[in-house]
C-alpha cells in the first residue's frame, strides 16, 4: 500500500535547488516531518502487531496444552469454549466478559493511506476528508447539469427517443441505505452526507431527460420487497415458486393466530378456490368468517386469481408434554381459524403480487397478532377472574 | 413673549459655555497624547510608515540592492551568524536563495497575460460601490453606474506574480490545493484540479482540516505547499475558514479577490471579478497553464539531473 522509498523521494525532492545548490549530504532534510512521522508511527505499529501476533500463538499452544486438545483442533470457537470454562464470567453484558481473540480483530486498526513516492496523498478529493462520498456527490452534480442541457437541446425535437425525455423509472426500488453504501464506497460518513446525497439523487431522478441516467441511478437503488421483509412483525413474505407439474407460481407460508397454526399455499392462475382442511368457502357458515378470508384478495384487487389452500393444526397439541401424560386433544378457536389462514393468504398475495404489498401492509394484513389465551391462575377460577368473596 | 427671548438668551448663553469648554477639553486631551506618543499625532505618521514598507520591500525583492555575489561562492548554505542577522535584516540571505528564485518573472508569463484577454473575460467588474472593502481600495479603477471597476494593470502585474509563485511550487514537486465555496463554480474547480494532478475542496470545511489532521485522518499526512482560493468569500460573506487555518499552518494562499473580499491573511493577491464564469473560466486557465508549465520544468530538470 505504502510505496515510499526514502532514496527515490530524496532525488525526487532534491529539485529544489536545481542549479545552485548540488546534491550533497548536508542537504536539509528532503522528506517532509509529516511523512517522517506517519513512517515511524506505522513501524511501531507493524511491529507492536508482530509482537502481539506471537504472543497470541503462544497463548494458543499453552491453551490447548491446558485443555488436552491437538494445536490444529484449537479453532476460535474452540478457544471461546476453553475460555467461558477457565474463567466463569456471570457478567450481563458480553464485552465485559474474558476473551481471546487474534489482535487483528481486538486491537484498533491504524489508519493507512496511500501515497506516491513524494509523499502526496492519493486521490484529488483527499482534503476533504470524505473524499468517496464527496466525488460521488460531485458526480451526481455534473449529471444534473448534463440532464438538464440534454432535455433543453432536444425538448420538442424528434431526433431524440421519446422515453429519454421522461425522468428514470424507479418504481418498484428504494435508495440503498446509507450502511449499503457505506460499504460500496469503502469509506465511513455522516447521516447528515447521506441524506444530502439522497437529495441530490431524488433531485436528479425528477428531471425531465434523467432516463439517460437510468443505469447510474439504478447501481444506487435495491428492490423495495427485500426491505420490507425485516420491517414487518411475524413471519416474512415468502419466496414465490414454480409448481413443477403444473407449472404455476405458488407461495407458501406458515403462520399462527391464537392456538391456531395455519400452513397456506396461494397457487397464481387459478379461480379463487378455497380449501381449508377440505372445506370450501360456503362451509364457513358465519359470514364474517367468508370476509375475513376474502380480505386480501378484496384489498389486493385480485378476487378470482388465486387459489388457496390451508391445512391448520392446533399448536397445544404439538407441544412437547410430559411423557406420563395424555396427549392434548384440543382443537383451535373457530374464530381463529380464518384469521391465521387471512395471514397466510395476505403474506403469499404480497409475494405473488408485490404491487399490493403496501395496502396490505397498510391494512395491517401483513402483521402477525401475537396474542394468546392467557393462562389461568393459581386460586383463581381464571386467567382475571377471581372467586366470590364471601363471609364466612 | 418677554419670557421667551429669555429663555432664549439663557440658552444661548449656556451652550456657548459648553463649546467653550469642549474646545478647551479636546486640546488638553491632544496635549497629553503629544506627551505620551510623540508620533502619533504627526499628519504624515501613515503615509511615512506606508513608504518606510515599500522601501522596505524593494530592497528585499529588487534586483538593484542585491547583496554581492561572493559571499555566495563560499558556501551554499549559511552559517550560524547570517542565520542570525537574517530574521533582522532578510536580504542578507539572499545570495543562498537559488538561481532561479532570483528571477522576477522566470515563466515569462508577462508574454502570457493580456489586458485585453482579461477584458474580455470581464475581470475588471467589482461589486457595488456599497459593498467595497476599504483595503480593496488600492486595486481599483474607479466606479461606472454604482459598480466598482478593476484597474487590469494592477490586476495583470498581481497576477504575473501570482503565476509565477504557482509554477515555481509546481516545478519543485508542490502540492496545491484549489479552494473556492462559490456552489456555480465548484465543478469546474474540482475539474481543473484533477486535471493537473493537484488536490481540491470545494465542500464544507471541517474546521481542522489543514491544523489537526493527525485527530481527523488517524494520521500526520503531508500537508498542500499553496492554497488557491478561487473565491475567498463563503456564501455568507465572511472570509473562508482555510484563509485562517493555512495561515496558522504558514501554508502560503493566493486568493482571488473581489472588491467586497477582505484580503486579510492572504499571501498573494489577485484583485479580479470571481463571480463571472467566464472570470473564473479564464483565472483556472492561467492557473492551470502555470502549474503545467512548473510541471514540465521539473520533468525537464529531473531528465536533466538524472543524465
Amino acid at each position: 500500500m505504502l510505496r515510499i522509498a526514502l532514496t527515490r523521494s530524496s532525488r525526487a525532492m532534491s529539485i529544489a535547488s536545481p542549479s545552485s545548490v548540488p546534491d550533497n549530504e548536508a542537504s536539509v532534510r528532503k522528506i517532509g516531518k509529516a511523512l517522517e512521522t506517519y513512517l515511524k508511527n506505522s513501524q511501531q505499529h507493524v511491529a507492536m502487531m508482530e509482537k502481539h501476533r506471537a504472543e497470541f500463538e503462544t497463548g494458543r499452544r499453552h491453551l490447548a496444552k491446558m485443555m488436552s486438545l491437538d494445536i490444529h483442533e484449537l479453532d476460535q470457537e474452540a478457544i471461546d469454549r476453553a475460555i467461558q470454562y477457565l474463567f466463569p464470567s456471570g457478567l450481563t453484558d458480553p464485552k465485559a466478559r474474558p476473551v481471546m481473540r487474534p489482535p487483528d480483530e481486538v486491537l484498533p486498526k491504524f489508519q493507512r493511506f496511500t501515497f506516491d513516492e513524494e509523499g502526496k496523498p492519493e486521490g484529488t478529493r483527499f482534503f476533504t476528508l470524505n473524499p468517496k462520498i464527496y466525488g460521488l456527490m460531485s458526480e451526481i452534480g455534473v449529471k444534473t447539469q448534463s440532464v438538464m442541457k440534454f432535455y433543453d437541446e432536444h425538448v420538442g425535437s424528434r431526433s431524440v427517443n421519446k422515453n429519454d425525455l421522461e425522468p428514470a423509472n424507479l418504481s418498484g426500488s428504494q435508495w440503498i441505505t446509507a450502511d449499503k453504501m457505506k460499504k460500496k464506497l469503502s469509506e465511513k460518513f455522516s447521516n447528515e452526507l447521506y441524506a444530502q446525497v439522497i437529495i441530490a439523487f431524488e433531485h436528479l431522478a425528477s428531471l425531465p431527460g434523467s432516463a439517460i441516467e437510468q443505469k447510474f441511478l439504478s447501481e444506487f437503488r435495491e428492490p423495495m420487497t427485500a426491505s420490507t421483509g425485516s420491517k414487518l412483525f411475524g413471519p416474512a413474505i415468502p419466496e414465490v415458486q414454480i409448481c413443477a407439474e403444473t407449472n404455476r407460481r405458488f407461495a407458501e407460508v406458515t403462520t399462527h393466530c391464537k392456538d391456531t397454526r395455519a400452513t397456506v399455499r396461494v397457487i397464481d392462475a387459478g379461480k379463487g378456490k378455497y380449501d381449508i382442511d377440505g372445506l370450501q368457502l360456503h362451509d364457513f357458515r358465519h359470514l364474517q368468517a367468508r370476509e375475513i378470508l376474502l380480505a386480501p384478495m378484496i384489498i389486493s384487487q385480485t378476487l378470482g386469481r388465486f387459489d388457496v389452500k390451508a391445512t391448520t393444526s392446533c399448536i397445544s397439541n404439538s407441544l412437547p408434554e410430559a411423557p406420563n401424560r395424555e396427549p392434548l386433544k384440543r382443537s383451535g378457536g373457530m374464530s381463529a381459524l380464518p384469521r391465521a389462514v387471512r395471514h397466510g393468504t395476505a403474506l403469499c398475495v404480497a409475494a405473488l403480487n408485490p404491487e399490493s404489498t403496501e395496502p396490505l401492509r397498510l391494512s395491517g394484513l401483513l402483521t402477525l397478532d401475537p396474542r394468546k389465551n392467557e393462562r389461568s391462575k393459581v386460586n383463581q377460577p381464571g386467567a382475571r377472574a377471581k372467586w366470590i368473596w364471601k363471609r364466612r | 413673549m418677554n419670557l421667551f427671548i429669555f429663555f432664549l438668551e439663557i440658552s444661548f448663553f449656556f451652550f456657548h459655555i459648553f463649546l467653550v469648554h469642549f474646545v478647551l477639553f479636546l486640546y488638553l486631551i491632544k496635549a497629553c497624547l503629544k506627551a505620551r506618543f510623540p508620533d502619533l499625532l504627526k499628519p504624515d505618521f501613515q503615509m511615512r510608515r506606508a513608504v518606510a514598507t515599500a522601501i522596505h520591500a524593494e530592497r528585499a525583492f529588487s534586483s538593484r540592492f542585491a547583496a554581492q555575489p561572493q559571499k555566495a561562492s563560499t558556501s551554499s548554505v549559511p552559517d550560524r551568524s547570517t542565520l542570525e542577522k537574517g530574521t533582522v535584516q532578510p536580504t542578507v540571505l539572499k545570495p543562498f536563495v537559488s538561481a532561479s528564485l532570483q528571477h522576477e518573472d522566470l515563466f515569462n508569463f508577462e508574454k502570457l497575460v493580456h489586458v485585453d484577454e482579461m477584458f474580455k473575460a470581464r475581470l475588471h467588474y467589482g461589486h457595488k460601490i456599497g459593498t467595497v472593502n476599504n483595503n480593496m481600495k488600492w486595486a481599483l479603477y474607479g466606479e461606472r453606474l454604482g459598480v466598482c471597476v478593476f484597474d487590469l494593470d494592477i490586476t495583470k502585474q498581481y497576477l504575473v506574480r501570482a503565476l509565477n509563485f504557482v509554477a515555481h511550487v509546481a516545478m519543485r514537486g508542490g502540492m496545491i490545493l484549489f479552494v473556492t465555496s462559490n456552489r456555480d463554480t465548484m465543478f469546474d474547480v474540482e475539474k481543473a484540479a484533477e486535471e493537473v494532478g493537484q488536490y481540491s475542496h470545494v465542500r464544507k470545511w471541517q474546521s481542522g482540516t489543514l491544523t489537526n489532521t493527525r485527530q481527523l485522518l488517524g494520521a500526520s499526512v503531508r500537508l498542500p505547499d499553496a492554497v488557491f482560493f478561487l473565491s475567498t468569500l463563503t456564501s455568507l460573506g465572511e472570509n473562508h475558514p482555510a484563509i485562517i487555518e493555512a495561515a496558522k499552518m504558514t501554508i502560503p494562499t493566493i486568493g482571488v479577490v473581489d472588491s467586497n473580499s477582505d484580503p486579510a491573511y492572504l499571501t498573494y493577491l489577485i484583485p479580479a471579478n470571481d463571480d463571472t464564469p467566464q472570470s473564473t473560466e479564464y483565472l483556472l486557465r492561467m492557473f492551470k497553464e502555470a502549474i503545467r508549465k512548473g510541471q514540465e520544468e521539473r520533468k525537464r530538470l529531473q531528465q536533466g539531473g538524472g543524465k
